[in-house]
């Protein structure tokens, strides 16, 4: 089960690009790919810098108006995805 | 159905964001929606009617469920070129290392540079032009990173016959296409292909796939994207080839030098090709070619109706057009019997060269004479159905072939200015 205080990563055969207001993550191994709307890109732009999910949730929680529950929930289910796609690594 | 889906497409493809009346699309029913879909995707422009139709005040308008549809096919797009690009940045890399010079053509180029996000312009390979003299090392390169000739007994032809090699890396996403020189297939002798002594002179650098390359200066890549859509491909290359074009023009509008584009088309004689596709993406997707080109290029003899016959073609894409191919056109046009007699045996038994472009024949096999029947069964295959109906003397299909002869053979006469 995973956890806030979760430290995850880009795996090194995930390769992302901008597109737009969006940003897409594919796994050059599996072809998945996942598209991010500007909110998911801005989480993965603070995971790569932070590296933990108590990091991210903390500076997210600065710059967006959302209860901490809410954007906690949001941030695991998507995380969640994404470790199941094999876009995002434990680190 | 179909004239209306293709005028909604159009309009939501034309530069200006306000041209479609979002009404059009408030009535548009489950089925409607469906064609229009439908219809991007065949023309290779899904991704350019997403990103207009998640931007007001076109947003409003659009069922979740196709919003939803269309996404899936810009994120898929984005994803194909993601995989393009991480092929082209080692060959990049190894053919400058190599101390061979590439010019980033087309799609590849395009995408990343001109429409500036991979996730608007589909491609289905990467085409690369190096000198004619480096073309064997630019061949001994590429074979080292692990690629295989699509064709291996054009190994032995390269750089002496046909324009180009194709080849791929096994597991590898696309088709490479290696260019020594850019001929347009279609266009005469007379007409044959751009001046590749210039090319290379007038090639600028740009940054591509984060790697240092080189592509064509802006009057000779538009040059090559009109005749590619208006020679090679006789117009049938669908609304992408269209979009290709207008948005070249937007993206560069204040630096191209309509002049020396002019001065070129004029000396080599392709006014009515180029003419007629600046005229088309002038007027169906706004692309801002000057009033004054659009004269000067105009060709003073041009059949009646021959705007409708070049637009059937060109918004026909995937009809009409893939059954019938220029060797069927020439093969069943009206014409003397020597004259029929000729190019079936043309079609039937080409030149060993040419048959090594055709089959994966291995290098100086005698395969190769076993492959001329394969080549008959092909064509029975592929051609054997609009044969028959035009033997039987179908009426569509005949008038059909007449026009297309009819435009083929007006396109390629030598300009009369």
């Amino acid at each position: 089960m995973l956890t806030r205080d979760a430290r995850l990563q880009i795996p090194e055969q995930v390769v992302t690009r901008q597109v737009g207001d969006e940003t897409v993550l594919l796994n050059l191994e599996s072809g998945i790919y996942f598209g991010l709307d500007p909110v998911g890109s801005r989480f993965l732009e603070l995971l790569e810098a932070e590296g933990t999910l108590a990091a991210v949730l903390a500076k997210m929680l600065e710059e967006f108006d959302v209860t901490e529950t809410q954007l906690e929930a949001d941030l695991l289910r998507l995380a969640d995805e994404m470790l199941a796609s094999g876009l995002l690594e434990a680190a | 159905m179909e004239i209306t889906t293709c005028a909604t497409l159009l309009d939501c493809l034309h530069r200006d964001e306000h041209r479609l009346d979002p009404a059009a699309l408030s009535v548009l029913t489950d089925e409607g929606w469906t064609a229009l879909i439908e219809m991007a995707t065949r023309h290779g422009v899904a991704p350019l009617l997403y990103r207009r139709l998640k931007a007001p005040p076109l947003a409003g308008c659009v069922p979740d469920g196709v919003r939803k549809r269309l996404r899936g096919l810009y994120l898929n797009t984005a994803a194909c070129n993601m995989r393009l690009y991480e092929e082209l940045r080692p060959l990049l890399l190894a053919l400058r290392a190599a101390g061979i010079p590439v010019v980033v053509l087309k799609g590849a180029y395009l995408a990343e540079q001109v429409y500036r996000n991979i996730a608007l312009r589909p491609m289905g390979d990467i085409d690369l032009l190096v000198p004619a003299s480096q073309a064997r090392e630019a061949w001994r390169v590429v074979k080292e990173l692990g690629y295989r000739l699509l064709y291996p007994a054009t190994e032995t032809l390269i750089p002496s016959f046909g324009k180009d090699f194709v080849c791929r890396k096994p597991g590898g996403f696309a088709p490479v296409e290696i260019h020594w020189t850019i001929r347009i297939a279609g266009i005469s002798d007379k007409k044959d292909g751009m001046d590749d002594k210039e090319l290379w002179q007038n090639a600028r650098t740009i940054r591509i796939a984060e790697i240092d390359a080189m592509t064509l200066s802006i009057e000779d890549f538009l040059l090559h994207l009109c005749l590619h859509a208006s020679y090679q491909h006789e117009f049938a290359f669908g609304l992408r080839g269209l979009c290709d074009i207008a948005i070249f023009i937007e993206r560069f509008e204040p630096e191209i030098d309509w002049s020396a584009l002019r001065a070129r088309v004029s000396r080599h004689r392709w006014c009515k090709g180029v003419y007629l596709i600046l005229y088309l993406a002038s007027v169906r997707m706004g692309a801002a070619v000057p009033e004054e080109v659009l004269s000067a290029l105009k060709p003073v003899d041009p059949p009646a109706g021959v705007i409708e016959q070049v637009e059937r073609r060109l918004f026909g894409a995937g009809a009409e057009t893939m059954a019938m191919t220029s060797n069927t056109i020439d093969f069943f046009k009206p014409g003397r019997l020597g004259d029929w007699a000729r190019v079936l045996w043309r079609r039937l038994f080409p030149s060993r060269e040419e048959m090594t472009y055709m089959y994966p024949i291995p290098p100086g096999s005698w395969v190769l004479y076993g492959y001329y029947l394969v080549r008959i069964r092909d064509l029975m295959r592929r051609h054997g159905a609009v044969a028959w109906r035009l033997l039987r003397g179908d009426r569509e299909l005949t008038e059909t072939v007449r026009r297309r002869a009819a435009l083929r053979e007006w396109l390629f006469k030598a300009d009369a200015q």
